[in-house]
């Protein structure tokens, strides 16, 4: 019997069983969204904002300054809908940062992750595969980079309008990137890597299983102890060796630790900037983490957004009590798929940028992680959901429909 | 009071206790259930399917040992069964959401029928999970609920906090890129 879509679709049934058991409850895992979303700084709900660069005269005596407007995200952003447990919710809270609700101006960054620069992307993964000895000319490497006119030929011929087409070829350049996997003879994988078209960069190693298994890794020294039972003083420091051991693939000047509220044996430290603006967005924008067992380090994760992103302006924010009455009014961004009733418990608040594959521009938000009863129900813990209302005085948003799409769920007004 | 471990499940099959199909129905009679249902979309069918999935686990217990994937083993038996039911059925008869699947997946056959005959075997199952194992988490879950779970596009949707149109456009990648890799895997053979 030859290949037939019914075949295809039987045959199917026979995909390794890590596949079926892996996506079983695939895109219903809070905690791999908290996961993925380490390196894109909470790239599952992703917003697109777009930008009308004439500046517009602004009431009040406030600075001139471009219009930005909150749209339609038209990527895929991630797992499921934003969730957070409520211990998880007390360990955000230690990270003081965000809770500065003084600050009155915050940086706005353009992204070019719909535009990447393949170049730069290339060049820094041929950096990372020299520093590693790999022999670049002989590796396997996977580029996913936009053939447009392949691309379009495709769609045109399936009679997509341009308008389909273009959608189509950004959705396709977002998610550029490359990558490749060393693997020895039984083909176990000893090193990856990986860059996406916004700089986030994984490399990861296998940890070998005897002394003869080739480890592309760093064993830390014996006076470290770097795994899933090390204390928070202990992951920082081990992580500080590590910034020291990889500077030549890592840029960061003032490296921060930044508290970590769901992944033992891992640390992950943030650019520190010339002041708390800066820095809360570097905590999304710039950052380095380290995952390990044992002192045997298995990723490293590189998040140099700033490669791909220039800064617009800084922009005059609200208040955190004028955040609260927009959502209580409504006019937030969430991708939890329960309306807010207005007599729900807020867990904790605090500003922070997006940023990630998907997002053309940076800017700050107010994150509401408000408690959830209907998760309550479902999962017998208490669940907050994360609601989101832009920082940036209302003055400043070009556009702000009724109803916005946010990675599947709305924003309203 | 949590459930029993899928080992000690396994262990009942395999010292032929009775009680090996209860805990089974009672950890994943659900799940199962609705593979079957979004197959077959019919509620009495997928309750069959459900107890025939058991039986046949019953029969090949051992000799295999599904220690380590057992929910996946059961799964897999619970898709094949409600497949066959639907291929039982004429084509006119045919649940029209599994016709639009199948269209869906021949988008994914290679061109070339000699590599096609190539791929017709064991082997197109190992291609596909390959192909899947270098995807992104993300994409990768999409493309199995889709076409391992055989999910809705809207329930796939709301599944992952997505569009409907942002989920077509990753399945429709998805598929032209499996099509040339498994061109591409195909010449190796």
């Amino acid at each position: 019997m030859s290949l037939n879509g019914d075949k295809m679709l039987e045959k199917m049934s026979d995909v390794d069983e890590s596949l079926i058991v892996g996506t079983d409850e695939a895109g219903r895992s809070k905690k791999l969204f908290l996961k993925a979303g380490i390196i894109t700084a909470a790239a599952a709900a992703a917003v697109a904002v777009g930008l009308n660069l004439i500046p517009r005269q602004i009431d009040s005596g406030l600075p001139e300054l471009p219009k930005i407007a909150v749209s339609e995200n038209i990527l895929p952003g991630g797992m499921g809908f934003e969730g957070l447990s409520a211990s998880l919710v007390e360990k955000e809270k230690t990270n003081l940062l965000g809770q500065n609700f003084k600050i009155r101006e915050m940086p706005v960054y353009k992204t070019y992750s719909a535009n990447p620069d393949i170049d730069k992307i290339k060049s820094k993964f041929r950096e990372i595969a020299d520093y590693f000895n790999l022999d670049y000319d002989n590796l396997d490497i996977t580029e996913d980079i936009t053939d447009e006119e392949t691309l379009r030929a495709q769609f045109e011929e399936n009679g997509a309008s341009e308008e389909e087409i273009e959608s189509f070829l950004k959705i396709s350049r977002m998610n550029t990137h490359i990558s490749s996997r060393l693997r020895d003879d039984n083909g176990k994988s000893l090193i990856s890597i990986s860059i996406n078209a916004v700089m986030g960069i994984d490399i990861s190693f296998s940890v070998p299983e005897n002394d003869d298994e080739k480890y592309f890794g760093t064993v830390l020294p014996s006076e470290y102890r770097f795994g899933d039972d090390s204390t928070p003083e202990e992951l920082e420091s081990a992580g500080r060796y590590l910034l020291d051991k990889y500077a030549d693939i890592i840029d960061m000047k003032n490296p921060e630790v930044l508290s970590d509220p769901d992944y033992d044996g891992y640390v992950t430290f943030y650019e520190r900037g010339e002041n708390d603006a800066e820095s809360i967005a570097n905590q999304s924008i710039k950052t380095v983490s380290f995952g390990g067992s044992n002192n045997r380090v298995d990723i490293i994760r590189i998040n140099d957004g700033y490669k791909c992103c220039e800064k617009i302006e800084d922009y005059p924010i609200i208040t955190v009590d004028k955040a609260a009455e927009l959502l209580q009014s409504g006019n937030y961004l969430t991708s939890v798929p329960y309306d807010l009733k207005g007599d729900e418990e807020i867990g904790f608040v605090e500003l922070i940028y997006r940023f990630g594959i998907g997002y053309e521009t940076a800017m700050p938000f107010y994150r509401f992680l408000v408690l959830i009863p209907e998760e309550e129900f479902q999962r017998d813990e208490r669940i907050y959901g994360g609601y989101y209302v832009p920082a940036v005085r209302e003055e400043y948003l070009e556009n702000m429909p009724p109803a916005i799409s946010f990675n599947g769920g709305i924003i309203k007004k | 009071m949590n459930s029993i471990e899928d080992k000690d499940i396994v262990e009942m099959f395999l010292a032929r206790n009775e009680n090996a199909i209860a805990e089974s129905r009672k950890k994943y009679g659900a799940k199962l259930q609705r593979i079957s249902y979004n197959i077959t979309a019919d509620r009495s069918a997928a309750e069959e399917v459900e107890n025939d999935t058991y039986f046949t686990a019953w029969k090949s217990i051992p000799p295999k040992e599904p220690y380590t994937y057992f929910y996946a083993f059961l799964a897999r038996i619970a898709r094949n069964i409600s497949l066959s039911i639907c291929r039982s059925r004429s084509r006119l008869k045919r649940n029209a959401h599994i016709v639009e699947l199948s269209e869906e997946m021949e988008q994914c056959i290679p061109s070339d029928e000699n590599i096609a005959d190539k791929l017709d075997g064991d082997i197109l199952a190992e291609k596909i999970s390959g192909f899947l194992m270098t995807k992104s988490e993300e994409k990768r879950g999409i493309f199995m609920r889709r076409y391992w779970f055989l999910d809705s596009m809207e329930s796939i949707s709301k599944r992952f906090g997505l569009k409907e149109s942002n989920v077509k456009t990753v399945l429709f990648r998805l598929r032209n890129e499996l099509k040339e890799y498994l061109e591409r895997e195909g010449y190796n053979l």
